[in-house]
């Protein structure tokens, strides 16, 4: 969970406290733990570490589940007491390596190593906090979504309101989080989203623990809108070119400059499966949310 | 564009991805962080590229189906392999 200008005074006073007591606190035995993102079961072995609280706990409390049925994944987690370094960082400090049978990304807090011979398994070592192995978690999961044909992690917000979920897109800055901030509806997240493709009922958008300035939901949203924001002195949405469209939607999807082409390939094709079956469109907002009544 | 260059046949760089989307060709080359995109007319311009048509036999069927100036045809042909060749998304087949 980010500090940003949405966080309430008293969630910005307890993840600073919370941040500073998980890096001074010694490891614990911490039981197993299950978090389903989009579907997905992680099963975080027992291991010696820092069981989240606080702030911590209430952001991915949404997605822990019950130790039942046969994890996706089982991740064997170690602890540490100091960060990475990251040799040859690729982008945003994060080093990125996927092979045809492994799968290494690090990060200064995180390193996480995907093998072919254990397709079920997952190896992470964490700084400190273990927020930080479930943010190890992101970029495994984006490709693994693109590879499998699964869906696409966007770096997106969403809510869902009056039976639609509404899809913000956009750089930095443009008002994501603002969007959200103000809905009537249910907030699924504010930083990171996932398009899950189901067969049967089209494709779901799902919140998910990563990141972002307010606490994210788990519950899944049906007939997506996309919307890229941008900032105005009025309320309005507009068609968007198609090759606008592409361009827009490709710089928000998850996935490593230096992947190989077949995620690339993977991801343009989920994105025309998006453009073919639903509305992506641009919102020119005022920053007062008023445009949740007037244009949704 | 030499005459030699005009007989040569070309490949897609497979480092790039392709994507047919609403009547439109995407290209995302991943080496170069860039996206390109050909908008498809009646002469699908990029299926004959697919099935290993030259420069030069584009140039002489688009001169034989449409009533283009010989000059402007040859030079946009040229023009969108050079391009293309350019943006690393062709490669001339050895």
């Amino acid at each position: 969970m980010k500090i940003g200008p949405f966080t309430p005074p008293d969630v910005r006073e307890a993840i600073t406290i919370e941040n500073q007591t998980v890096y001074s606190t010694a490891s614990q035995w911490v039981p197993p733990l299950d978090l389903v993102i989009a579907g997905i079961r992680f099963r975080f072995k027992e291991h010696y570490g820092i069981h989240p609280v606080g702030v911590h706990l209430r952001q991915i409390s949404p997605f822990l589940s019950s130790a039942e049925g046969i994890p996706d994944f089982e991740v064997t987690l170690r602890r540490h007491m100091s960060p990475f370094s990251v040799q040859e960082p690729v982008t945003g400090n994060m080093f990125v390596r996927l092979e045809p049978d492994n799968w290494t990304f690090q990060g200064t807090a995180w390193k996480l190593c995907w093998h072919q011979n254990a397709p079920g398994q997952l190896d992470c070592d964490y700084y400190c906090s273990i927020t930080h192995a479930i943010e190890s978690l992101r970029l495994f999961l984006a490709h693994h979504l693109l590879l499998h044909r699964i869906g696409l992690l966007l770096h997106a917000s969403a809510a869902i309101y009056h039976e639609k979920t509404y899809v913000f897109l956009g750089r930095s800055g443009a008002g994501k989080s603002l969007s959200v901030f103000h809905t009537p509806g249910l907030l699924l997240a504010d930083e990171s989203v996932i398009l899950r493709s189901n067969d049967v009922s089209g494709a779901m958008i799902c919140g998910t623990p990563f990141g972002g300035e307010h606490f994210p939901s788990s519950k899944p949203g049906c007939n997506p809108h996309f919307l890229f924001v941008e900032k105005s002195n009025h309320n309005s949405i507009k068609p968007i070119p198609v090759r606008n469209a592409v361009a827009r939607l490709l710089s928000q999807v998850s996935i490593a400059p230096t992947a190989p082409p077949l995620f690339w390939d993977r991801a343009s094709e989920a994105l025309e499966r998006v453009l073919d079956l639903y509305r992506v469109e641009i919102l020119e907002a005022r920053k007062d949310g008023s445009f949740w009544e007037e244009c949704l | 564009m030499t005459n030699s260059a005009l007989e040569k046949q070309y490949r897609v760089n497979p480092g790039v991805a392709v994507r047919h989307i609403r009547n439109e060709w995407f290209f995302i080359n991943p080496a170069t962080a860039e996206l390109h995109n050909l908008v498809e007319n009646d002469l699908n311009v990029w299926d004959l590229i697919m099935q290993g048509w030259t420069p030069g036999q584009i140039i002489k069927k688009i001169l034989v189906d449409t009533d283009g100036v010989p000059d402007d045809v040859t030079r946009d042909i040229e023009e969108l392999f050079d391009r293309f060749v350019e943006k690393g998304i062709l490669r001339p087949l050895s």
